[in-house]
């Protein structure tokens, strides 16, 4: 018995079931994902049964999915997405700080540092404003043109997501060091607050680069997954 | 119900097992392979399969590619280097394992 093959038309409705099922499966990712599998089952169902109807076909095929239908799926590839770039991420970081652009960095931070010292800077002010700036570079560098992209990427919106989730956990630890600064201006030496700038610096300046080496690996996915989009639509 | 909570806990083997045995695969073919292996006595659901899958690959044991195929982009699954390693390993640790179990299942206690 020949196993029966559903068409583009047929494809096209499966899609639309899909979509039907939540708009979180809309995206063409995560679209990718599923229908591979639900056509997979589809097409066992009407091979078994051949006066089965396609209706019939995907409303079973999805029963079988379990009462969580696409969602277990769904969720397990973004969030093993957001796992390869947060392995992406400190990956690039270790990188990075053993690249030649670290000893610019470096040399950059041990400036600022002995700067800190010699001047003995450490009012509550100079570093209340300092991180805050920090995080706004940040912030203006790599995520706002990362969460931009999330917008207007129509194909691989989940990408940027998950490289964004996965990029702004260590933001937390610059608020964090803020903290520690600023509690630490009445007792800190003026040469312990020379090192930490120097850190504070030089952790900021990698992380600038991270940024920009992660944004391209995005791009990078992003672009082979429309690629595979337009390949299937057409 | 039983049989289905022994199969969850060793699906990490399984999967290895399956690429080690067919080289590649995607996910509706391992379901497939695993009912029809076990005659019909044994499913794994898509929501047990997709996220161990997905963890392997995490964990760098398994390689994607994607093929146009059917007019639908399929992905594939194989094993990477470290897959290939770990894949015996695993494979050793579950014989091991059901070995201790049939031990278990035959224990009597010695009295006097």
């Amino acid at each position: 018995m020949d196993n029966r093959v559903l068409n583009k038309e047929e494809l096209q409705a499966l899609q639309q079931f899909i979509r039907s099922r939540s708009v979180a499966f809309a995206d063409p990712a995560v679209m990718l994902e599923l229908l591979d599998h639900f056509a997979c089952k589809v097409e066992a169902l009407m091979t078994e049964n051949r006066q089965m109807s396609l209706e019939e076909a995907m409303k079973q095929a999805h029963r079988s999915f379990g009462v969580k239908g696409f969602a277990p799926l769904s969720e397990s590839f973004k969030a093993g997405l957001q796992s390869r770039y947060k392995r992406t991420y400190s990956f690039l970081y270790k990188k990075k700080c053993l690249s030649v652009h670290a000893l610019g960095i470096a040399a950059l931070a041990i400036l600022v540092g002995q700067i800190t010292y010699i001047l003995q800077v450490n009012s509550i002010s100079f570093w209340a404003e300092l991180v805050p700036l920090l995080i706004i570079t940040t912030y203006a560098t790599g995520i706002y043109p990362m969460r931009l992209k999330r917008s207007k990427n129509k194909y691989a919106a989940v990408y940027y997501e998950a490289a964004l989730q996965a990029s702004t956990h260590q933001i937390g630890w610059f608020v964090f060091l803020q903290f520690v600064l600023i509690g630490g201006v009445a007792f800190l030496p003026f040469l312990w607050y020379g090192i930490l700038l120097g850190v504070l610096v030089f952790g900021f300046g990698i992380n600038l680069l991270v940024h920009y080496e992660l944004m391209k690996q995005v791009d990078r996915d992003a672009a082979e997954m429309e690629q595979n989009w337009r390949q299937m639509a057409s | 119900m039983e049989s289905g909570k022994i199969i969850k806990g060793s699906l990490t083997t399984i999967i290895l097992q399956l690429l080690r045995n067919n080289g590649k695969m995607y996910g509706y073919e391992m379901t497939k392979a695993v009912r029809e292996g076990s005659r019909g006595k044994t499913e794994i659901t898509e929501a047990a399969l997709y996220p161990a899958l997905h963890k392997l690959e995490e964990e760098g044991l398994l390689q994607t590619e994607t093929e146009m195929v059917g007019g639908r982009m399929r992905k594939y699954y194989k094993l990477s280097r470290q897959g290939k390693k770990e894949s015996a390993r695993y494979l050793q640790v579950l014989e091991e394992r059901m070995a201790d179990l049939k031990k278990i299942l035959k224990y009597r206690l010695k009295h006097g």
